[in-house]
């Protein structure tokens, strides 16, 4: 079973146990506010880094499915944009947990979370609208255009409106921020790994799913072509 | 260019011989307005900003939602073989923004006519009218063609709109807030900016995303 795993899926997992035993054994900076939750920073971050990426890449399939009518760069583009909001919930989720220790709030009028809710509610419409359309090859291409475009809006919409406004957020309005300054070596000893491994891990998860929906949709041929 | 003005000139007709779209909307728009009246009463700047916006992209989403999908397929099929695709978006885009226009305008009159109006700098309100009418224009025109092509057309079209225009209202509020009364705001050039290069975005990616959105 493990002989036939791929090294970069064996890697994942051992990146992402080292990042939770060490993440929270290793020694961590006293800074005001944060305390002993700054080891978030390796459960809450690396969900946007994985996210981010994962989003990249499906906009990128959704292109090659433009330009080259193949239904696996459909299936693809959509199990990774699949796998990106799952990133993104659980980054939100996780976001909450440390907004409700050191801001006070589950909820705060921070604007890198309402931008982060928007983002997800523009990818949740996305998989809404690929469930109206019937037809196969009608819903790749409609979806592929779709996706192009929401990529284009939420990249903007997420990295740049926070930064029109104060945040909450570290390194925002006098937050203690994880900068060249904050994080030390300790942190990033756990924190790039725990990026690397949780990508990877996505990675993972959305090739797994995008198998299991071609295996479907070749099934299908099948039965209707008998 | 020629086909573009063709196009919206088409447009402009159809939209006089099919009257009852138009009178619709109006009628919408006195709806929405006579509900927040009847619960409002009275306003003050912030509110009233917020809401005159909330009126503009409801009744937006309404007038655009129809832009592809009331016109049959077979029509389509017809414009395909006389003009490219992308000059028939550039036409719907560019008849949508004169059409939020005049119906932001209009809202404009009677809005401030039951709720009073706060702005101050009216010129540069008009300006923002226009610009949001525009910005709307171009994400909404899109977001219809893409809704007319699957199958039930207004629940996508509202599905698919409403979170693509939430960082537009941000932005917008945040740049009406200039010319309005009480609030002493510096002009919020970064806003502008950022909605004028959504804005170019939007353009481009009709240009050449629409052709796949348009060919069956």
């Amino acid at each position: 079973m493990i002989a036939g795993l791929s090294w970069w899926k064996m890697l994942s997992v051992v990146l992402i146990l080292y990042s939770i035993i060490f993440g929270l054994n290793t020694g961590v900076p006293e800074l005001p506010i944060l305390h002993q939750s700054i080891r978030n920073l390796f459960f809450h971050v690396p969900m946007w880094f994985a996210m981010t990426l994962l989003l990249m890449i499906s906009a990128g399939y959704s292109i090659f499915y433009l330009v080259k009518a193949k239904q696996e760069y459909d299936f693809m583009a959509v199990s990774t944009a699949s796998v990106a909001t799952l990133c993104g919930t659980v980054g939100i989720v996780t976001g909450m947990m440390w907004a409700r220790v050191t801001w006070e709030q589950w909820w705060n009028n921070d604007p890198k979370q309402t931008v982060a809710a928007i983002g997800l509610l523009l990818y949740f419409s996305y998989f809404v609208l690929r469930n109206a359309i019937d037809d196969i090859e009608k819903r790749a291409r409609i979806s592929a255009v779709t996706n192009v475009i929401f990529f284009f809006i939420f990249i903007p919409i997420i990295y740049v409106v926070p930064r029109l406004t104060d945040s909450l957020h570290p390194g925002n309005g006098g937050n203690p921020g994880f900068n060249a300054y904050d994080l030390d070596s300790r942190l990033r000893l756990v924190f790039y790994p725990a990026v690397i491994g949780w990508i990877l891990y996505a990675l993972w998860m959305a090739q797994t799913m995008s198998r299991i929906l071609y295996a479907n949709y070749l099934n299908k041929l099948r039965v209707n072509h008998v | 260019m020629n086909a573009v003005i063709k196009l919206i000139q088409k447009e402009i007709v159809l939209e006089f011989r099919q009257r009852f779209a138009l009178n619709g909307l109006l009628l919408y728009l006195f709806g929405i307005l006579m509900m927040l009246y009847v619960s409002f009463m009275e306003t003050e700047a912030m509110t009233w900003t917020v809401l005159f916006w909330i009126i503009v992209f409801f009744t937006s989403i309404n007038a655009t939602a129809k832009s592809f999908s009331l016109e049959s397929q077979n029509r389509f099929l017809y414009y395909y073989s006389l003009v490219k695709p992308q000059h028939l978006i550039a036409a719907k885009m560019i008849y949508n923004a004169l059409l939020l226009f005049g119906l932001s305008l209009v809202t404009w009159l009677f809005y401030s006519l039951i709720l009073g109006d706060y702005i101050i700098h009216k010129k540069i309100f008009l300006l923002t009218l226009f610009f949001g009418a525009v910005s709307i224009a171009s994400l909404l025109s899109l977001m219809s063609a893409i809704a007319a092509k699957s199958g039930n057309s207004s629940t996508v079209m509202s599905i698919l709109s409403l979170p693509v225009l939430i960082p537009v209202l941000l932005l917008l509020i945040k740049i009406t807030l200039y010319s309005v009364e009480t609030a002493q705001v510096a002009f919020p050039y970064r806003d502008v900016l950022f909605l004028f290069i959504l804005n170019l975005m939007m353009g481009i990616l009709a240009y050449v995303l629409f052709p796949y959105i348009y060919h069956d």
